[in-house]
């Protein structure tokens, strides 16, 4: 039987760029060859897509022009969804712009290559951080506090919004509606401080949200897996700052000079919350994953707090940083069987839409007249 | 022979007891390690002027000078301390007329955890001042009180600390506790004690101090020592206690259990690790219910309870693995619990390094021994730092059947670290168990 071509595509023109490389390329070096063959899909910063097997090495991009690179091929599809395609099934592993934000699920859905998801709706909804908000409370989901504005909005009647933010909290954290991962993200704790943050945050977009921060809590996140029947939780993880906990490993990282091996670690697994904090964001994430149509992989934050077992949700997102592998690692699947499932999702998604009625039988253009 | 700064390191180490610097001299007069004092407070400041001065006389050595002016020191000492304790006292007797609640907590081991997490569940409701880190002497909690306190407070939380019997009645009468917590009873300075008995009824003496049996808790490992156990308080895991906890779980994030007070059934979460440090967070409930605030806020408030520094305090290193500093006053009963959690977090390779314990007398050697014994059946490699009785751990580990290649020698917890590099693989955990100063080496 010949093994089924998996398109693994990754980089993209956004500002997460290179964290796209590197998710694209944890992947591939945990695909079990035996099932697949892969096939490297690297999107330049200029939004030119390429092919070569020099890509599925990290080698190559510590020398690689990302707006030009040297020595690859193009790669192409066709828009025509009966054409013969170079691949039969897409992982997708951008994060931000076009990749994460529907458009290039649009390209998939046109050119009916499979791939794992989330949707074209879904993508656009959760790359939107205010969107997002907006239907999740219509839903009844916990958010911190939040107000949002454009930054013609903002231009107009400063005074005012400053008004407004001063009433919504005292620590803010100004956003750009879409953007992944902290970039363009300022945490303010005085009101001479917003000014610059939402200059910053505007420079991603012009659409602004500012969201209270709360005390007392834990930064906890989850991943889901979903194939838009049933939906899996993964064990949740704290992360932690790089310097937070440090000093006694960091005392023995350099024990007598030499290294230990030892380095701070970036998050923790299991996060420290009681199981019953652990339920209640795992079903939050279940019901999330319902409202937003997700399939695939998806990481969502929330903040907890461990004193009083309130949660509220931060932010999904719909391809996470190396597709959230480690905590689904902990929780059972390891990588490989992890690309496996991600693969049968996108085979399901597709198998869905084409079972779709999309054609009726109609005599239309028998009676009509132009 | 070793300089004046080093002396007067290990003169501050053995806490000014001449038994404990002239053990140590007899066995390191020609160790040229340098040593220095822990802080360099005012009356190691006095001690070192007036030995610099000694030692210019004819005929006086450094240590008989360092000695001469140790005894010259103790009248003006005196003077101070006196004073100290009458300011302490009346800023004390004021604020207590205001509204203070001083609450006191004894016992050989688990006190300074147990305190940290009262301080942690009376903040929820009230401001709330505890001594800080091991301050338990006289001289220390008067120094604190009086730096410290401030009107705001509504509860003081004290850590009684003792060496020779009668300390925590000394205490007591100083600080005049309203409630007061008996945390468990060990092998704790069983040297200078003599035995369990004499710990027992020393820690104890802030039950007799108190009277009313009302407002004492103790640990359940105090039944043995106390008259009519039924007319007391107690708390602890089995079934003769009031305050109980029950089915307690282990795993990575923390612990959780069910805890049980005289009239209600909670469920608990904490992300201290083990058993134990429920059963030290029982006292904190038991105040709660004491000082008339809601229990319910009180035990879920236990789910944000912060680490408490070198008591299985953890670190989170790359790849998942677990640093577990259990660095401070480790005695053969509470290493228990140490063991308890090796065997029960889940680890891919668990590593001890340790020192053993100290002050153990007689018994030091045969404690020691056992201890190796036990490390067996819960650690995959073991790491012993220099220290006294240092061959009776490998002796007990090799007796129990633990392999010879899985035991190492190092002179510190760096160079075991480095000797056991490659045995660190992801998901291990690495517990230090116990480190000396340097008087017990």
């Amino acid at each position: 039987m010949s093994k089924l071509k998996l398109g693994v595509m990754f980089g993209g023109v956004s500002a997460e760029h290179e964290v796209s490389i590197i998710t694209g390329l944890q992947l591939i070096k945990h695909v079990d060859e035996s099932k697949y063959d892969i096939t490297a899909i690297y999107v330049d910063k200029s939004g030119q897509w390429w092919t070569g097997d020099q890509i599925k090495s990290l080698e190559y991009f510590k020398t690689a022009n990302v707006f030009s690179p040297a020595d690859l091929k193009p790669f192409q599809l066709s828009l025509n969804p009966t054409s013969i395609q170079p691949i039969d099934v897409a992982i997708l592993c951008f994060h931000g712009t076009t990749g994460e934000s529907g458009s290039v699920q649009g390209l998939l859905d046109v050119a009916g290559i499979p791939y794992q998801g989330p949707s074209v709706l879904s993508s656009a909804i959760s790359f939107d951080k205010i969107v997002t908000r907006q239907i999740l409370k219509a839903e009844g989901i916990s958010q911190t506090p939040y107000i949002w504005f454009t930054l013609e909005d903002w231009a107009s009647n400063k005074a005012y919004w400053l008004a407004e933010l001063a009433k919504l909290g005292e620590i803010l954290f100004i956003k750009p509606a879409n953007s992944g991962s902290s970039i363009g993200i300022t945490r303010v704790e005085k009101l001479t401080e917003i000014e610059a943050a939402i200059e910053l945050a505007g420079q991603f977009d012009h659409r602004i949200l500012v969201e209270k921060s709360v005390t007392d809590c834990l930064e906890i996140n989850v991943s889901v897996l979903a194939d838009g029947l049933a939906t899996q939780v993964s064990v949740a993880e704290q992360p932690l700052q790089k310097d937070e906990f440090l000093s006694f490993a960091d005392k023995y990282q350099r024990a007598g000079g030499k290294k230990s091996g030892m380095a701070s670690a970036s998050r923790r697994i299991p996060a420290p919350i009681s199981s019953s904090t652990y339920e209640k964001i795992k079903a939050t994430a279940i019901q999330v994953a319902k409202i937003l149509d997700f399939t695939g992989v998806i990481r969502i934050d929330f903040f907890a707090n461990p004193s009083t077992e309130e949660i509220f949700l931060t932010e999904p997102n719909t391809i996470p940083g190396s597709m959230s592998f480690y905590l689904w690692q902990p929780s059972g699947l390891p990588y490989p069987l992890l690309i496996d499932r991600l693969v049968e999702i996108a085979l399901q998604n597709q198998g869905r839409k084409q079972a779709l009625v999309r054609t009726f039988e109609t005599n239309l253009l028998q009676t009509a007249s132009i | 022979m070793p300089n004046l700064t080093t002396l007067l390191a290990i003169l501050q180490q053995s806490e000014y007891d001449f038994k404990y610097f002239n053990r140590w001299i007899s066995e390191h007069s020609d160790d040229p390690t340098l040593i220095e004092p822990k802080n360099w407070s005012p009356k190691l400041k006095l001690i070192r002027f007036l030995t610099k001065l000694l030692k210019k006389l004819p005929g006086f050595s450094l240590t008989n000078s360092l000695k001469l002016a140790t005894s010259l020191t103790q009248p003006g000492e005196w003077l101070i301390r006196q004073s100290l304790y009458l300011r302490a006292s009346l800023k004390l007797w004021r604020a207590k007329r205001q509204g203070l609640v001083v609450i006191a907590f004894a016992g050989s081991y688990g006190k300074t955890s147990t305190k940290k997490i009262a301080e942690h569940v009376l903040t929820q409701f009230n401001s709330t001042l505890a001594t800080a880190k091991s301050i338990n002497t006289p001289l220390g909690i008067a120094q604190f009180v009086l730096s410290q306190l401030q009107p705001t407070h509504k509860y003081l939380l004290v850590e009684l600390g003792e060496y020779y019997p009668g300390d925590i009645l000394e205490l007591c009468r100083f600080i005049k506790p309203k409630l007061g917590v008996v945390c468990p009873v060990g092998r704790q300075h069983l040297e200078r004690m003599g035995n369990l008995g004499t710990i027992a009824a020393t820690v104890l003496e802030l039950a007799d101090y108190l009277k009313n049996q009302n407002s004492v808790l103790l640990h359940e490992s105090l039944k043995p020592f106390i008259s009519q156990p039924n007319l007391w308080t107690w708390y602890g895991q089995s079934d003769i206690t009031h305050w109980r906890l029950a089915n307690a779980s282990l795993s990575r994030s923390g612990t959780e259990g069910e805890i049980l007070t005289p009239s209600q059934k909670f469920h608990v979460f904490s992300p201290l690790f083990g058993a134990h440090q429920l059963v030290n967070s029982l006292p904190s409930l038991w105040l709660a219910h004491k000082l008339g605030l809601e229990s319910e806020k009180a035990i879920k408030s236990l789910g944000a309870t912060p680490y408490v520094p070198h008591r299985h305090e953890p670190t989170f290193a790359d790849n998942n693995v677990l640093i577990l500093d259990n660095g401070y006053n480790s005695n053969p009963d509470s290493a228990l619990h140490s063991l308890e959690l090796l065997k029960k977090l889940p680890a891919s390779s668990r590593i001890v390094i340790t020192p053993g314990f100290v002050e153990l007398g007689e018994t030091s050697q045969e404690l020691h021994q056992a201890f190796g014994e036990q490390l067996v059946d819960n650690c995959d490699y073991l790491a012993i730092l220099d220290s006294i009785d240092a061959a009776a751990i490998k002796r007990g580990w090799l007796k129990a059947g633990g392999k010879h290649d899985r035991i190492f020698l190092a002179e510190t917890q760096e160079a075991a670290i480095l000797a056991l590099k490659d045995k660190i693989i992801p998901n291990s955990i690495i517990l230090f168990e116990n480190n000396l100063p340097e008087i017990y080496k």
